[in-house]
């Protein structure tokens, strides 16, 4: 028997997908990319360093902020570029506004309207007018943090190698904790009104891996840990997670140590760091009665809400102490342009992005490489589906069959343009 | 010396390539436009077409019976029958991508309730972004299409859409310009996927072209992304044509400079610091020279963008190598060389 869904609509990108299960048996189970090449690594090769934040960021228009910051990081440790504690705070509540706006999108536009049974947002917004308010305010949150700061929302402009271009004024940050403090509520309840919504049954044994670093729930940077004992540097990435092509494929997977998939993402960073997250995300955590290490990847979802929460406490503390320091700070200082090559590592809201680049001494780009989460989730995606298609055989109707299928899918949070770079 | 030399060898590849080109576009358009697959199924076998069938009495007086038609359906179900009506009413419009970042349809999403307001308005078909539900297929008023057609299904994709659509817009610099990815037409062309991919064999790795050398496009919103305010104000123009029939709306042609001195902005060119925005189309409120960042022109060119003055301010500021580097990032560069040709030939 063939399962198959031609176009897996409400994710980022083109994708279908193709299962063959013989008596019972998975056989094979294959997230198809219906998406051109842009081939980001290789036109960057040749170009002035300057370009590389710009036209890196532009793999992806849900999550452009990520892919600007490890780019920046990733040549400030080529060149051994330092910058300022203020730049970093700054990057820092970007990177969580990033998360919000991203976060908010998934949980409640693309993926809550399959738990619910609707098909269309349209009627979605119908159904739960109150809710779609407190959604669509948590992601202007995040959306007002990132043009504050960043100048525009998708494809942001302040940032980049040794600070910022231009920084906000005293008043907009002070503008931006008020509006910090008003949304907590928000997000609050509208964790509360997810906590009951009935999320499918699912387990699968597996590792997950985030950035850990002592003392905060890392994000920023870090080192690469799992919860199967692994902790390396990002420098030393490409040692333990390799990246291979499948002739004819356009999405270069990742296996860890060459042999087994891994899970990233919020389920991964909230299972390793979880003790770590601001307070009241913590409350919400412990509300949740999740067991740790929790494998049902369908609490992506959930964990995704927990995020929220820590991001906008997170992010108004970081402003908070923002508005006692000098902001002037942050702005970008002489630097000198040098060869070297190095790698970088983030948390982008669908997991561990990376970045590595190899400049040479008038600052023109050798070598980059990229990797980004959803292609090192992808495999692990394709496993978890296998484990999943016995359970739901039982189900007579193809359409219902189908629609489980694609509400798997899609609490994965798959980005495909990230994924095809 | 060197330098000049590899500036002189990429101009002669960029017009070897514009000399294969230009008969090529002309020739696609023109074959997009008409389906020659109709043409010979009408000429064999007209009266097999549904619309070459006699219509029906009941729609040859169609106001009449569609009166009837609502007398009897009031008395079952008023509020379905008004909700229906306001559908067929409505515009049909579509908003589909190709390969690209998909920041366009983020930045008219990001409009929140406004974007929602104005889609009130019409009857949404597909936007996969947020609706699961099948595209039937059925004629639109406006198709907007974002990306670049890079595959053989974003081509196909295409081209159905504009078969479908009364008119079709276009979003952003993927679809404008070429985007991002036309960066690979400037460099190592197919051999910049091998930088990339090991594997280079069954890798769709074509030349970037933008979307009006595949169909007849009638409108573009230009930028990458594009500007949110500016949709929802040309919209309802767009809209208006669609169903009227009436002449399309342009772009007013004012260069970026309109909007950044509005905003205060100290101009970067009188500090010899380079910017694109004299020659550039405006609309965007003047983001990049807002946060600090020079112009670089993702906008594209205005109509009566002074190129050549342009280039000779630069001169003392960048070097041509320089400035054609910047001027890849957007897909710009063939843009100019083309408006320099015309002015040199002239």
């Amino acid at each position: 028997m063939k399962i198959q869904i031609n176009h897996i609509a409400k994710i980022e990108g083109h994708a279908g997908f193709m299962a063959s299960v013989l008596r019972g048996d998975v056989k094979s189970a294959k997230i198809e990319v219906r998406e051109g090449v842009r081939l980001i690594e290789g036109i960057l090769i040749g170009r002035h360093y300057k370009d590389m934040p710009i036209v890196a960021q532009r793999i992806c228009g849900i999550c452009p902020v990520v892919h600007n910051l490890t780019s920046i990081k990733a040549i400030e440790n080529a060149m051994k570029v330092k910058v300022s504690e203020e730049a970093i705070k700054l990057r820092k509540v970007m990177e969580h506004a990033q998360f919000i706006h991203s976060h908010a999108l998934h949980l409640f536009f693309l993926s809550l309207a399959d738990f619910l049974d609707i098909e269309n947002d349209l009627n979605l917004v119908k159904e739960y007018p109150e809710e779609t308010k407190k959604a669509i305010k948590i992601r202007e949150y995040g959306m007002d943090l990132v043009r504050t700061i960043g100048g525009r929302v998708v494809h942001p402009l302040t940032n980049e190698v040794g600070g910022f271009k231009k920084v906000p004024t005293l008043e907009e940050i002070r503008e931006l904790i008020v509006k910090g403090e008003e949304i907590l509520p928000v997000a609050m309840e509208l964790g509360n009104f997810f906590k009951k919504i009935k999320l499918p049954e699912f387990s699968r044994p597996t590792e997950y891996v985030s950035l850990y670093k002592k003392g905060e729930y890392a994000i920023y940077d870090g080192n690469i840990t799992s919860n199967k004992g692994l902790h390396v540097k990002a420098d030393n990435f490409e040692d333990r997670f390799h990246e291979f092509q499948r002739p004819k494929e356009m999405i270069k997977r990742v296996m860890r140590d060459g042999r087994t998939s891994y899970m990233v993402g919020a389920i991964a960073r909230v299972n390793n760091q979880g003790e770590k997250l601001s307070m009241r995300a913590r409350h919400f955590l412990s509300s949740l009665n999740f067991k740790n290490p929790d494998f049902n990847p369908f609490h992506n979802v959930l964990y995704q809400m927990v995020e929220i929460i820590h991001c906008i406490e997170d992010s108004t503390k970081l402003l908070r102490e923002l508005g006692h320091s000098d902001l002037k700070n942050a702005l970008t200082k002489k630097y000198e342009v040098r060869e070297g090559q190095a790698a970088a590592a983030v948390e982008a809201p669908r997991g561990t992005l990376y970045y590595w680049v190899d400049v040479d001494f008038k600052g023109y780009i050798k070598g980059v490489n990229i990797i980004t989460p959803t292609a090192q989730f992808l495999t692990h995606l394709e496993d978890d589906i296998a484990a999943f298609i016995p359970g739901i055989l039982d189900e007579k109707d193809e359409k219902v069959r189908e629609k489980k299928m694609r509400a798997f899918i899609r609490a994965y949070d798959p980005c495909i343009s990230c994924a095809v770079h | 010396m060197k330098s000049d030399e590899v500036i002189k060898i990429k101009i002669r590849n960029l017009n070897v390539q514009k000399n294969t080109k230009k008969p090529q576009k002309e020739k696609s358009a023109r074959e997009t436009i008409g389906n020659d697959f109709d043409e010979e199924v009408v000429d064999k076998f007209p009266e097999v077409l549904p619309w070459n069938l006699p219509a029906p009495d009941s729609e040859k007086n169609g106001e009449k019976d569609s009166e009837k038609y609502r007398a009897v359906l009031v008395n079952a179900d008023d509020e379905k029958v008004k909700e229906t009506e306001e559908k067929e009413k409505k515009p049909k419009i579509a908003i589909v991508s190709l390969t690209s970042c998909e920041g366009c349809q983020f930045a008219l999403l990001d409009l929140g309730e406004k974007f929602m307001e104005a889609m009130e308005k019409v009857d949404m078909v597909d936007f996969r972004l947020i609706e699961d539900e099948e595209d039937s297929g059925e004629k639109l008023d406006i198709g907007f299409v974002e990306g670049n057609p890079m595959t053989k299904a974003n081509k196909k994709t295409l081209k159905a859409l504009r078969k479908r659509s009364k008119l079709l817009v276009v979003l952003g610099n993927c679809a404008a310009m070429g985007g991002v990815p036309e960066i690979k037409n400037y460099q190592e062309q197919k051999n910049t996927a091998k930088h990339v991919y090991k594997y280079i064999r069954g890798i769709d790795n074509v030349e970037i072209q933008e979307v009006d050398n595949f169909v007849k496009v009638d409108f573009t919103f230009p930028g990458c992304p594009i500007t949110g305010e500016e949709f929802l104000e040309y919209f309802p123009m767009l809209l208006e044509s669609a169903k009227t029939g009436k002449s399309l709306p342009e772009l007013a042609d004012k260069p970026v400079c309109v909007e950044c001195k509005a905003k205060g902005n100290r101009c970067m060119l009188l500090d010899k610091k380079p910017c694109f925005g004299p020659m550039i189309q405006g609309g965007c409120d003047a983001v990049c020279p807002s946060a600090g960042m020079m112009c670089q022109g993702c906008r594209g060119l205005r109509p009566k963008g002074n190129i050549k003055a342009m280039r000779a301010t630069l001169k003392n500021m960048m070097t041509d190598e320089e400035f054609e580097n910047v001027t890849e990032i957007y897909g710009l560069r063939d843009d100019i060389f083309e408006r320099e040709y015309k002015l040199d030939s002239k």
